[in-house]
């Protein structure tokens, strides 16, 4: 019963691959390959707008009760700025539709670009009454394509459940594949002490 | 062109998918229809006048458009399904500035109550823009501050930023306190803590902090880099969260302003300072963190809305233009290899990714305001801008393809075109306005290979970039390098309007429709270009000191906006500051008889500089003339005006105001003075010295080739003769003696006479001596009148005084032969000589006046006939010849000296030394003859 359930959530973000094929709706656990790490914990992140007490830190403070709470006009953007470009693999929101209700993002399009002035449009995903990590994948159709390179990546709310006109999102983490300690070779080591002998200091 | 509705192509059978078509064509006009204020402002900068009475009229923006199909029926554009607001509002302010910038500086100071008279009773954007215009004209002082604050009171934002604009425009420099105190209060952070929260938009803190930069621009004041400083690096604490970008860009701007130039004297605190400013630009070097988290400290307790969170380092995104753009304006032309060396663009892939690529192009343009002297338009130059490491992988991608997942190919295509763009900003910014011939074909070449690349089409001559960008490089980026160096080719040949660079601007500006979707900043982009291209009608270009660069590059600032009212990354009002940069180095020559303006060659002395020689050059006039710090000599030359020359002192100043009484050109007006026998430039393109020549010496011979009876014939040359001294020459004299002539020539009684003044004519009118044809006439009527003397026996003379006329002229001949006389003839010497011979020919031949010469020696006696007589006296007075008692008493002297076998005539010549030459060669002649009458005699 666990085991089928856990092969269920795995086949979610393989079907976030293809907007076609249907409606994302979430898993309760926060799945992410070994070989993947969190990259936005030195970004800049701001909101195109917030209600006071619900701001952008409420996105990344491992917190499920707090919310970030837009309260301008659509769209509504978080945007995610980083100190180098980057290369990142996997968008995960925690939304949740029984709490959230009209509130809840059900389109969300992911754009990257060096910065505001070029911001292109990496992937649109639609939520069917959401709960739990959604993840969205950035990878292209190419399998060569498994990542982007960017300096800056936006997050926009382009509409919500029940034609409602702010957003919550709970949570955004965002993952790339961890570097290569050496670069041009074709493996890495994963253990601590092949990694401390791997290269001429 | 924005007043009337665009033309718009549709199929002949409307529908309602055609309707839609309609609209988006509307609405990609309309981008373009929005910025055409930007150029209209450029391309008509000061070249109207108005009365003090009269009101400002502003052309209206029409986005309609109009079907030709249909009999011209109007459209409107649909704004309604369009998520804009006020999408004209912008537009409407560049046009007030168009409209403000089209007025020429006023010989005096504007008065105070046309401003009031033009001001509108509800405040508007294009009110606001004129304020702005009135301002960088620097009309703005005569506003008292109570009028400011009228203008403050409206709680008009955008009237607040034209005026706050405008006044620090218009001051300078001067820093003008209680224009400083009306900035400052709409800088919030200067606001004491006990003030009340004002919402100050962010366009509003934008516009006071350039403001600031202005008004101190050059002080290299303290106070104020201090605080401009921390602004670039001020945690958000506005409305308008996204727009903070634009925010730091101005103030790093405004730093630059005040420190312009000013290199390591700018601070004595230099260290830190720099440490500060090479943070924001994401140096991988840390200094001094106590002193940033204790800024960042003090930033947070000042309320963050919640709309950001950063961590302890600084948003490089936000700050780093700013930054770069205030080093390269404190340390323009400073030649400082330190701070070159620390702004130095990324040499190792693992560099690259901490620098975005348009990061890297602000960083290419900084180092070289910095390394002034070094820009130099070679295509070696440019590239030498460019890390080996990206050459190599640029001219390498099939290898790199082997390790796309290590290598970001993506990333050294995106650093190559933004350096390569970067240098020909660099390259526009030191050649702005001087028409470079070299800068010219560079910037060309690599504007048109770079439309070539985003227009897919393969080229079979030898490329200066490396093909098949597109596949690497984004189609927004190429766009935006290509406008950029278009935008750098309009500043070298600003005012010029130069038609290569005209038809590359028009082919960008109307290949939109058929070429995709139109972007409002490309338009701005080319609209900019094309005013450039036609500064103030042609009359003025573009200048290179400090404070031009400056207003130069944040106009440029190249990062373009995106709609009619995106001012996230830049202030669309910054991209006016091109005005004062202006110059009107424009000359034109006045003829000062007709004073009509006429076309004229200068000569044109440039000084020399560490890279080139002196230098001359042939202009024609009207034109454009080189800068004051590099202009030395201008001369008129060519053949058919009198030539001038004026001598100037090259230094680093400004242009010569409008009403400056030191201007040598007078505001641009040179007068010159036509030589007779020439023409206009505009009348006669070829030559017409020739022209004169050849036309005379038609009309004189056609009395002789035609026959006599042909009345046509001579009707015709009498005409042109006289139309043609007309042409010639305005003097009174020769016009009636050609007129004359004419009248005469109809007669054909003296066909020689004719010739004669025909030529005389032409030789009084080509040396502009029109007093000689009395002295021409004169001396061939004598020649005559001995002539009809000798025939009919007349007898017009009753002395010899005009022999006496005669002989002066054969003196100053003479002497003019010997070159004791160096200042050149007046009358010519071959008709001298000739007049001479006709004498001495007419007394050789006369067979009386010998014998009558005889007995005159001899017996001293004059001849009976009063004929003879005239003519002996004649002839003695010519050659001198004594008294007989005197030549008697000569040869009496001379005879016992010499032998039979020897001549007597240089003894004689001593003797008598008034004596001419002929004459003495008579007396001895007549002594060897008559030598035994004289024996006899005695």
């Amino acid at each position: 019963m666990e085991s089928d359930g856990e092969e269920e959530a795995a086949a979610t973000p393989g079907a976030g691959g293809a907007p076609a094929a249907g409606r994302l709706k979430g898993c309760p656990e926060l799945m992410v390959d070994d070989d993947m790490r969190e990259m936005a914990k030195t970004a800049a992140w701001s909101v195109s707008s917030c209600k006071p007490g619900n701001g952008v830190a409420s996105l990344r403070d491992d917190n499920l009760d707090t919310y970030w709470q837009s309260d301008g006009a659509q769209p509504h953007l978080v945007n995610i700025q980083f100190q180098k470009k980057v290369q990142l693999q996997l968008v995960v929101v925690y939304v949740d539709f029984k709490l959230d209700e009209s509130y809840t993002p059900s389109k969300i399009s992911v754009r990257a670009g060096d910065g505001f002035h070029n911001l292109k449009e990496i992937k649109t995903v639609e939520l069917s009454k959401p709960v739990g990590w959604v993840h969205i994948s950035l990878s292209g159709a190419d399998p060569r394509e498994t990542f982007i390179h960017t300096f800056m990546l936006q997050i926009s709310v382009l509409s919500n459940h029940l034609n409602g006109r702010d957003t919550h999102i709970r949570q955004i983490k965002i993952y790339g594949p961890r570097p290569n300690h050496v670069p041009h070779q074709p493996f890495h080591f994963t253990s601590r002490e092949f990694v401390t002998y791997s290269t001429v200091r | 062109c924005s007043a009337r509705p665009v033309a718009i192509q549709t199929p002949n059978n409307p529908s309602v998918s055609d309707q839609d078509l309609q609209q988006q064509q509307l609405w990609n006009f309309a981008q373009r229809t929005t910025a055409l204020p930007f150029g209209r402002g450029a391309f008509t900068l000061a070249t109207t006048y108005t009365l003090l009475t009269e009101a400002l009229v502003f052309p209206k923006l029409v986005l309609a458009g109009r079907l030709p199909a249909q009999q011209n029926a109007t459209v409107n554009l649909d704004l309604s399904t369009r998520s804009v607001s006020e999408f004209k509002s912008w537009a409407e302010f560049h046009n007030g500035v168009a409209a403000g910038l089209r007025l020429a500086p006023f010989q005096e100071k504007m008065l105070r109550t046309w401003i009031q008279y033009n001001r509108p009773s509800e405040p508007n954007f294009t009110h606001a823009g004129l304020l702005l215009a009135f301002g960088l004209h620097e009309h703005l002082r005569v506003l008292t501050m109570t009028d400011a604050y009228r203008y403050l009171s409206q709680e008009h934002d955008i009237t607040r930023l034209g005026l706050l604009l405008g006044l620090a425009a218009s001051n300078r420099g001067t820093m003008h306190p209680a224009i400083s105190k009306m900035l400052y209060f709409h800088v919030p952070s200067r606001h004491p803590s006990s003030t009340p929260e004002l919402e100050l938009p962010t366009l509003l803190q934008s516009a006071a902090v350039m403001g600031i930069g202005l008004l101190y621009e050059g002080s290299a004041h303290a106070l104020t880099m201090k605080i401009l400083l921390g602004e670039i690096g001020r945690r958000s604490g506005g409305d308008n969260v996204l727009e903070r970008e634009g925010y730091a860009v101005a103030a790093g701007s405004a730093l630059g302003l005040v420190a312009l130039g000013r290199g390591s004297n700018a601070f004595g605190f230099m260290d830190t300072f720099l440490d500060r400013l090479f943070e924001y630009i994401g140096s991988k070097e840390v200094y001094h963190e106590k002193h940033l988290n204790a800024a960042i400290a003090a930033d947070e307790q000042s309320g963050n809305t919640g709309q950001m969170m950063e961590g302890a380092q600084i948003n490089v995104d936000v700050t780093a233009p700013g930054a770069i753009i205030a080093l390269a304006l404190i340390f323009l032309k400073a030649e400082s290899e330190e701070i070159a060396a620390r702004l130095s663009v990324p040499n190792s892939h693992f560099d690259l990714q901490y620098v975005r690529p348009d990061f890297v192009m602000l960083r290419i343009v900084a180092r070289n305001l910095i390394l002034w002297n070094r820009i130099q338009p070679t295509k070696d130059w440019v590239e030498s801008q460019v890390p080996s490491f990206v050459n190599f992988g640029v001219s390498n991608t099939s290898q790199e393809a082997m390790d796309s997942d290590e290598l970001d190919s993506e990333a050294l295509f995106q650093a190559y075109v933004n350096i390569v763009t970067g240098a020909c900003i660099a390259l526009g910014l030191k050649y702005a306005g001087s028409r470079n011939s070299d800068a010219q074909e560079l910037l060309y070449a690599y504007a048109v290979h770079f439309l070539n690349e985003i227009k897919h089409i393969s080229i079979q001559t030898a490329s200066i970039l490396p093909k098949g960008l597109l596949q690497h490089v984004d189609r927004g980026t190429l766009e935006l390098c290509l406008h950029l160096i278009v935008l750098s080719l309009s500043l070298v040949m600003a005012g010029s309007g130069h038609l290569q660079t005209f038809r590359l601007l028009r082919y960008l500006r109307g290949r939109s429709s058929a070429e995709g979707q139109v972007n409002y900043g490309l338009q701005m982009a080319v609209s900019l270009a094309i005013g450039f291209l036609f500064l103030g009608g042609g009359t003025h270009t573009f200048s290179t000191s400090n404070s031009a660069v400056a207003a130069l590059l944040i106009t440029l600032y190249p990062r373009l906006p995106t709609g009619p009212n995106d001012n996230r990354c830049h202030l669309q009002a910054f991209r006016h500051l091109y005005v004062i940069a202006t110059e009107p180095r424009w000359i034109q020559t006045v003829d000062v008889d007709t004073g009509l303006p006429v076309y004229c060659p200068l000569e044109v002395t440039v000084a020399e500089t560490e890279y080139y020689d002196e230098t001359n050059y042939c202009e024609v006039t009207p034109c454009l003339l080189p800068e004051r710090s590099v202009l030395k000599n201008i001369r008129v030359c060519g053949p058919r005006y009198w030539s001038q020359v004026i001598t100037l002192t090259p230094e680093d100043k400004p242009w010569w105001k409008s009403g400056d009484r030191t201007d040598p050109f007078n505001g641009g007006v040179l007068y010159i003075k036509r030589k007779v026998g020439s023409c206009s430039y505009s009348d006669d393109p070829i030559g017409c010295q020739s022209l004169l020549s050849r036309a005379m010496h038609e009309v004189c011979d056609t009395p002789s080739t035609s026959c006599s009876n042909q009345a046509n014939s001579a009707t015709r040359s009498s005409l042109r003769v006289d139309q043609l001294v007309s042409t010639f020459s305005a003097n009174p004299s020769l016009i009636a003696f050609a007129k004359l002539c004419c009248q005469s020539w109809k007669d054909r009684r003296n066909g020689s006479f004719e010739e004669f003044c025909s030529q005389i004519l032409y030789e009084c009118m080509s040396k502009d001596r029109p007093a000689l044809l009395q002295v021409y006439i004169s001396f061939y009527t004598i020649i005559e009148t001995m002539w009809e003397h000798l025939k009919i026996g007349h007898f017009p003379f009753s002395d010899s005084l005009f022999l006496s006329s005669l002989k002066v002229a054969s003196a100053y001949n003479e002497a003019l032969i010997d070159g004791r006389i160096t200042t050149g003839g007046i009358i010519q010497s071959t008709f001298l000589e000739s007049l001479m011979k006709r004498i001495e020919y007419i007394f050789a031949e006369l067979p009386n006046l010998h014998d009558s010469f005889i007995n005159y020696l001899n017996k001293g006696k004059w001849p009976d006939a009063q004929n003879e007589a005239v003519l002996l006296s004649w002839y003695l007075q010519w050659y001198s010849i004594p008294p007989p008692h005197i030549v008697s008493s000569a040869i009496e002297k001379v005879k016992p000296r010499t032998r039979t076998s020897l001549s007597m005539l240089p003894l004689l010549r001593l003797l008598l030394p008034t004596t001419h030459l002929v004459g003495l060669m008579e007396i001895e002649k007549l002594h060897m003859t008559h030598g035994h009458e004289g024996l006899t005699l005695h």
